[in-house]
Formats: C-alpha cells, structure tokens, sequence
C-alpha cells in the first residue's frame, strides 16, 4: 500500500521538473522597414563592420537593372535598408539581419531638371553615424549590381 | 488451499517470467554492428563527446544498456538506431565528402545546441549521453576553425535572364511548384552562412507575413509559404561581399494535414537557372529532421529574434 504514495510523489517530482526546465522561447524582431511593394534588387554584406544591407527598388528601378542600358529614368526610386548583423540563434554558422541601422534614399525625380539625384538618410539605433557626402552615397548605391533571379523580370 | 495454489502459480509465474526477461535484456542482440570503414576524425576532447553522446546510435558501435534490450523496449530501440545511423554513420565517415562531413558537424551541433538530440527521452533513460554547456563550447570552438571564407571575386558582368520563365513551371517530387509571385512578396529576413560560402534573401507570403506580425508561428497557420534564393558569396573589389552565382530556390509550404509526415511543412527547391527540381520523398524527410532544430520557431530557420 505504500507503493501508491511513493508513485505519486515521485509523479509530482517530474512533472514540477518538466515545468522548471521549459526553455526560453525566442520572440521575433518587429520589422522596422517596410518595403512598401519595392522589390529586391540586391543585398550586399559588410564584414569588417558587420552589417548586411538590401538594396530595394520600385518598378523603374527594377527596369534599369534588367535592361542595362546605362540610361537612368527620373521615376527611377532606390532604398537601401542597412541592417546589423547578429547570430542566427536557431543556426550556428550563419548570420541574420538584425536591427535597423538606416535607409538611404535615392530618389531619380530631379535628374528630369538637369538637377543630381535627390539623396536623403534615416538613422535608426545608432548614436553616431557619420554619413559619407549624398554624392559618394548616390554613386555607391547606383553602382550595385543585381542579384541575379531566375525569374526575373517577374 | 485453493488460494494458496493460485499465489504459488502466479509466483512461479511472475518468476519465469522475470527470468527470461533478465536472460533477454542481458543476450538479446538489438541491432548488428557492422564493420567500422573509417572513424570520424577529430580533436580528442570533441571526438570524446561525440563518442559518449552520439556514437551508441549514430555509429556501428552501439553498446547498449540492459534496459534497451527488454522486451519491447529493443524494438523501438533498433527502429531509432537504423534511422540514426541513415542520417548520420560516424563509423562510415569515409564514405562521405569532405564537404557533407562538414555539412553534418555544423547540423549535430545545432540539434544538440536545439535540445532535439539526444531525443529527450534517449536522454531521460541515458544520463551520460547529456551535453554540458561548456561541451557545447567545445564544439563551437572546433566548428570556427571549419569556417568558411569567401575568395571568389565579383564578376564585371552579370548574366542576362533572355527570356521570361516558361510556363508549365518546374514541380517538385513533393508536388510543390515553383513560385515566381515570391518576387513581390515581402522578405522575412537575409542570412549569411558562414559553415559554407553561400548567402539568402527570405521571403513571406502574405500569410506568413502575417503570422510573423501576430506571432502566430506555434503552429504556423494552412497556406503560409517561405521562400528562400540562395547564391554563392563572391567579394567585390571593395572588399564588400555580393551575391554570385545563382545556386536554388527552396520553398516551404505549411499545410498541416497533407505534410503530416513532414511536420506540417512540404519541402522543394529548384536548382540551377533552369529550375530543376531537386532531391525525392526521402530528402524531403532529411529536411523536416533538420528542421526540427528549429522547433523554437516553429520549424523556420532564419527569423530574426530579440533573444
């Protein structure tokens, strides 16, 4: 008959081991960019400063890459969101975006004036960030390739 | 008398009985040990733990306790090592390249990393099979000496896509067919592998999108698909690295009840810049055991968390 109690305290030991070892479950990064129905043109990752950036476009972007005719358009809009790097906690051996660092725009309206791109940037968690000058930016940013999909243009 | 008669059968019985079971979990052979053909080759203090915490089902070495041998018990036992073994033969290393045996390091880590391996009631019956913390360490520093470094160079030029994609489109051994509308789906994040030398760009359909938004991914809801493009990493003249060469799309779509045996998720990926289909039934079963590292999240890999 003793049998029985012995059962169940042992039972209650478990389970209350089962409760005290549940692991800390992950919670997922809001997104701080919205890409506002622009597609991927291409992401670029930088490793000294560990920071992984996606170079988005609206559809007149999206044409100047494919066609590759050199000959840019003034509905042309380009945003290159930059994003830390961290570790990808489900996957050792690889990194994932992680917070926000800024979006730079680059916006093609002015060239149908004669006028330089309009460039502009957003800094996000990042106490101090000094931007190289809108010029050097814009041609970086115009001088990224696409990535190459397979079902482009789509 | 006629209850004491009963009592003595029923002893005699019960004694039999706990005899041959005894004999049985002593002599019954569960599984065969074939022939090591090349032992996995590593550190002392790493090869130490894999020996104590992998190899009694993931080598042809298995030494089994008493109680893995009773009856009904060896069953279960024999089924869980086969698979195991399937997956993952340390005492068949040689048989595989240099590249999958890298490939299958980084995954062991990650499942015992994950707590899905040793399966946890493997490890409940089995104590020594537990990977400590500072174990875990000691795999991690091993695996960083494997890290892989990009030293392909960006080509000047990037290949022209002549022609749109072609209707009927690819479909995968799992019946999935290839997705084009993931190009103006939303991306759910960006990952760079480092076990290797490739690089992706993740994308949610609306309803995925949607789940991530509601944290609703325990379990994620029908219809939710990611997509995933992957490329090889190559290193412009600044130094910075780009996408290279095109290397597959991969999706996964959730539907509960027709992947049941998947986990919930169907598998396909489409290789080359023509799109072929790859793997059969079987890989799609490898890539939902992988998966199940990331159980946290619902069976996805790569969303970006707070913690």
């Amino acid at each position: 008959m003793r049998v029985i109690p012995i059962i169940a305290v042992a039972a209650l030991a478990l389970f209350i081991a089962s409760c005290t070892t549940k692991k800390e479950m992950p919670v997922i990064r809001p997104f701080a960019f919205n890409d506002s129905g622009m597609q991927v043109i291409t992401t670029i990752i930088n490793e000294k400063d560990h920071e992984v950036a996606m170079l988005y476009g609206n559809k007149a972007a999206m044409d100047f890459h494919l066609q590759k005719n050199g000959i840019h358009r003034p509905q042309e809009l380009y945003k290159l969101a930059t994003y830390r790097e961290q570790d990808n906690k489900a996957r050792f051996g690889s990194y994932i975006n992680g917070e926000l660092l800024r979006v730079e725009t680059v916006n093609m309206a002015a060239i149908a004036g004669g006028q330089a791109p309009t460039y502009s940037i957003e800094v996000y968690n990042q106490d101090a960030y000094t931007p190289t000058d809108a010029a050097t930016r814009t041609a970086f940013i115009q001088t990224l390739d696409r990535a190459w999909y397979p079902c482009d243009p789509y | 008398m006629k209850i004491t008669n009963r009592l003595k059968i029923i002893s005699i019985s019960a004694g039999i009985l706990a005899t041959v079971t005894a004999a049985m979990s002593f002599t019954n052979k569960v599984v065969d040990n074939p022939p090591v053909t090349g032992d996995l080759e590593a550190p002392a203090e790493v090869k130490a733990i894999f020996e104590r915490a992998c190899y009694p089902c993931h080598s042809n070495t298995a030494n089994l306790q008493w109680f893995d041998r009773l009856p009904g018990v060896a069953a279960m036992v024999k089924k869980d090592i086969l698979a195991a073994r399937q997956h993952l033969n340390f005492s068949e290393w040689d048989k595989l390249s240099r590249g999958d045996q890298d490939a299958l390091l980084w995954e062991a880590y990650n499942m015992i990393n994950s707590g899905t391996m040793p399966l946890p009631a493997y490890a409940a019956l089995h104590r020594d099979a537990k990977v400590s913390t500072a174990e875990l360490s000691t795999l991690r520093q091993f695996l960083l000496t494997k890290r892989k470094v990009v030293t392909a160079e960006k080509a000047d030029t990037i290949q022209t896509n002549t022609t749109s994609i072609s209707a009927p489109l690819p479909i995968a051994p799992t019946g999935i067919r290839f997705m084009p509308e993931f190009r103006h789906w939303q991306v759910m994040s960006t990952t760079s592998r480092f076990d290797n030398t490739t690089m992706r760009v993740m994308y949610a359909n609306p309803i995925a999108m949607q789940a991530i938004r509601e944290n609703n991914i325990h379990p994620w809801p029908d219809g939710a698909i990611i997509a995933k493009v992957v490329w090889e990493k190559v290193r412009d003249k600044n130094g910075y690295i780009q996408p290279g060469k095109f290397l597959n799309v991969q999706y996964m779509v959730r539907n509960a009840s027709l992947y049941a045996d998947t986990d919930g998720w169907g598998y396909a990926k489409f290789e080359t810049p023509a799109l072929k289909p790859a793997g059969t039934l079987l890989t799609a079963q490898s890539c939902a055991s992988c998966h199940k590292a990331a159980d946290k999240t619902g069976g996805i890999f790569d969303l970006s968390t707070l913690n």
